[in-house]
């Protein structure tokens, strides 16, 4: 028992927890848990959408115990850097110390953070949480040869360990870099109480001051240049707008692992490079249930906002187009699947000119696009559009 | 005060700031008055007559009773009869078969589903399963899953079926009241030219359709409101002129096994209730002139000079009404997971697709399911069986339990059920259903 809290079983404890966590197994609300752990995640996303939900609490012990024990979180829960770890110590030839390599992680974070606070946080899609638990979605199943290239990203990093062994943890992660700034920080108060100078120890501060006007103005100017990304995708209900959803969703994948009828899939339109991995609905698999807010439950980021099941009739995802020359009801057979499986009664069977014609008719301000009829039409003939109209707060 | 200070303390002051002006991220839904629900308006005067007490003759004293010659209840008394059981079968119109000849609802759905090792085969065999072959043997059904077949040759095997196992047939005759002794079902009042008269019987089979002997007898039940259409035939369909100038292709219906004949489903009005007179009353008569109306459009149209009216169906398509509360509710996830009962009395198929957990589950994935007996037996009321498309189940179920297939299933077992216990002189709901399968099986049935 003594020997399990040593700081290399915890890891290692604590490495096998996050996989399991990460792989799509219908944990539910605990998909993806570690992605919660991450302050960098946590902070981006308090800072851009200016809202937190409960769950962000648990990110604060970890942004607190790193004031006291520097690195704690890195050194024994962070999951990958265990494996950049154990591919490093492959490489046995020399231990490299990258002294001349600036602290790119730090910039990154201050970079994101500042820019996160007007609107856009440019690098979240670097936090190692993000990669380590998005690379477990290619075994989710229904993958795009897309989806796989962007998802071994991680892969990528462990075989760049080979060469430059513990070259990301050292320099390039930002959630490693967040903890330098919050160190930083800690010596900077430190120095306010005592009264003394801080020039000696808090030398970087003009960088600071520079990479976080530069991030403010990136996060300004940056959506401004961005062409809008194409409006006819469906995303999962209370989805932030486009152009944030390309920066906020940090690419984990757990609501496409959560969702239990499987019809979240990361985006993989050529057109849109920018939105590649973000959430999108197909309705081949299943629909949208009515009982279920399971992505919304486990987005650490807030690109898709929780939501509670009674709030879904409100939260449009799309609309019902019925093409009815397929319709069976329309051709005098016995059908009436479409209706019966729409939980927002907004589909009306109507008599078209007599009562033998009857057709169904979509009610627009009650349809939400759930996908229950067009996945359930036995002759394929109702079509979820994606709308513009979305319930965000 | 420092550049440097001043930038720190800005990133603290704004971040605290940024975490400050947070609230709590969650959209719920907005709070909406709840409609009151507009209550269906009584149709009756609201005044009442005393009926005077009066001695009623007393027709006949039987074993089984069943009350409802459609397909269920058909098939419960040639189930029924077969065991030795002395069988009374009474009929309001002039016909067996229900909805299914007289309404014209013409295709014995649901005979085919996949079993275990997902090969689609036959699922409906016993008596319906007979009743089904012997229409195929006189040329009178077409397609093998699902068969469509002709409504006069239907009526005429099951009245020879009927014939052959030997039930005593009441036409032309309502059971308009239940006869009790407390929780126990006596017998029935019926109704028809001869005047009231009494049945008393060990045990009544409640084929109605509407359950309305278990409504009489005081069980508790459900009540679903469903679209309710009209069904007709078009004739000559065979003789359209495609090649006339100025044809344009109307819809005339759905093929029957005879080539000029085709019938016409009707979906119809939503939401309808069928346990008011003065509603089906309206309906029948608005639907009849709307099926004129557009025979005549049929008629105008160039090409189709000559298809006309066969029938409209004798009865109204009344899809649903009451829902048995019985001691076993039979669920959606039953029937999607190959559920096995100790207690089957048959094994019904698929005719739609299916949305369960919220995938689609088409026609040719879709698992054959076992109906158990419980499913049949009300709750309070003794000595009563249910069969027919008001037994007890879940409504999501509604598309497979309403239609023919399930029907005859539920009759044959009901129908056997009662024959049981007849001859093992036990209440129907303490019956021994290893010896009701034995029986089930002797009968041709198949329980997987």
């Amino acid at each position: 028992m003594k020997n399990l809290f040593r700081s290399s079983n915890l890891r290692t404890l604590s490495f096998l927890f996050a996989v399991i966590l990460a792989l799509p197994l219908s944990w539910g609300a605990f998909t993806g848990f570690y992605t919660w752990l991450s302050p960098f995640m946590m902070l981006n996303s308090v800072l851009t959408i200016k809202t937190f939900v409960w769950l962000n609490i648990v990110a604060f012990p970890v942004l607190i115990f790193v004031l006291f024990r520097k690195r704690w979180f890195c050194r024994n829960l962070c999951p990958a850097g265990w494996c950049f770890d154990r591919i490093s110590g492959l490489n046995k030839r020399r231990t490299y110390i990258y002294d001349r390599v600036p602290d790119i992680g730090k910039w990154l974070a201050i970079l994101s953070l500042s820019s996160g606070i007007v609107g856009l946080p440019l690098f979240l899609v670097f936090d190692p949480m993000a990669i380590f638990n998005g690379f477990f979605t290619v075994f989710s199943g229904k993958m795009h040869i897309v989806a796989i290239l962007s998802f071994s990203g991680f892969i990528l990093l462990l075989a760049v360990h080979l060469f430059l062994p513990g070259i990301w943890c050292a320099k390039l992660c930002p959630l490693g870099g967040l903890q330098l700034v919050t160190d930083d920080l800690k010596t900077q108060v430190n120095l306010l109480f005592r009264k003394q100078k801080p020039e000696a120890q808090f030398g970087s501060g003009r960088r600071y001051f520079l990479m976080t006007g530069l991030g403010l103005i990136a996060g300004v100017a940056i959506p401004k240049m961005l062409k809008p990304p194409p409006d006819n995708v469906i995303r999962p209900p209370a989805t932030v707008e486009p152009i944030l959803l390309n920066t906020i969703c940090c690419r984990c994948g757990n609501c496409i692992k959560a969702c239990p009828t499987g019809i979240i899939m990361p985006s993989t339109d050529y057109s849109d490079i920018p939105g590649w991995m973000t959430p999108a609905v197909s309705f081949r698999s299943g629909y949208c249930l009515e009982t279920c807010n399971l992505c919304s439950r486990v987005c650490p980021t807030g690109a898709i906002t929780l939501f509670s099941v009674g709030a879904k009739k409100q939260l449009f995802m799309g609309t019902a187009v019925i093409h009815l020359e397929d319709c069976l009801l329309f051709n005098n057979k016995e059908c009436v699947k479409c209706k019966e499986s729409c939980k927002y009664e907004a589909l009306e069977f109507v008599a078209k000119e007599n009562i033998l014609n009857m057709i169904p008719v979509v009610d627009k301000n009650k349809c939400v696009g759930c996908g229950a009829c067009e996945v359930i039409c036995p002759s394929d003939c109702i079509e979820i559009r994606a709308i513009t109209r979305r319930t965000t707060q | 005060m420092k550049r440097r200070d001043f930038v720190t303390r800005v990133l603290i002051t704004g971040g605290a700031l940024s975490l400050g002006i947070g609230c709590q991220r969650k959209i719920e839904p907005e709070s909406e008055k709840t409609a009151k629900t507009a209550g269906t308006a009584d149709q009756t005067s609201g005044r009442f007559v005393t009926e005077p007490e009066r001695q009623i003759p007393l027709l006949a004293e039987t074993d089984v009773l069943v009350i409802g010659g459609g397909p269920a209840g058909t098939a419960a008394a040639i189930a029924a009869s077969r065991t030795g059981a002395e069988t009374y079968l009474v009929e309001r119109y002039n016909h067996l078969g229900g909805l299914w000849t007289g309404g014209l609802v013409l295709p014995l759905l649901s005979t085919h589903a996949i079993d275990k090792q997902k090969n689609r085969k036959q699922v409906i065999f016993g008596i319906g399963g007979e009743m089904a072959k012997r229409l195929k043997d006189l040329g009178m059904s077409i397609n093998e899953i699902n068969p469509v077949v002709d409504p006069e040759a239907a009526k005429y095997v099951l009245e020879e079926m009927i014939r052959e196992a030997g039930v005593k047939m009441l036409y032309h005759t309502w059971g308009t009241n239940v006869i009790m002794d407390g929780n126990t079902i006596k017998g029935v009042f019926v109704e028809s030219k001869s005047g009231r008269m009494a049945v008393l019987a060990k045990i009544v089979i409640d084929c109605t359709g509407d359950g309305d002997i278990f409504h009489l007898a005081g069980d508790n039940y459900d009540v679903m409101n469903y679209a309710i259409g009209l069904v007709h035939r078009l004739g000559n369909v065979d003789r359209i002129n495609t090649a006339k100038p100025g044809y344009v292709k109307m819809n005339v219906g759905n093929p029957t096994p005879i080539a000029s004949v085709n019938w016409y489903n009707m979906w119809g009005k939503e939401n309808q209730d069928a346990l008011d007179v003065m509603n089906l009353s309206r309906l029948q008569m608005e639907y009849r002139r709307e099926i004129w109306d557009n025979v005549k459009k049929i008629k105008q149209t160039p090409g189709h000079e000559e298809v006309f009216l066969l029938d409209t169906a004798s009865q109204l398509g009344v899809r649903m009404s009451r829902i048995l509360d019985g001691e076993y509710r039979l669920t959606l996830e039953d029937t999607m997971t190959f559920k096995s009962f100790s207690d089957v009395i048959g094994i019904s198929g698929a005719w739609t697709t299916m949305l369960y957990k919220g995938k689609k589950i088409s026609v040719n994935e879709r698992p054959l399911w076992q109906i158990p007996y419980r499913s049949l037996l009300p709750r309070k009321t003794e000595n009563l069986l249910v069969a027919g498309r008001c037994f007890c189940f879940e409504r999501e179920l509604v598309e497979d339990t309403r239609i023919i297939g399930t029907c005859l299933v539920t009759g044959h077992g009901a129908g056997a059920a009662a024959g049981l216990a007849i001859k093992e002189k036990e209440n129907p709901r303490n019956i021994n259903t290893r010896k009701l399968k034995q029986l089930l099986l002797q009968q041709g049935a198949w329980l997987g």
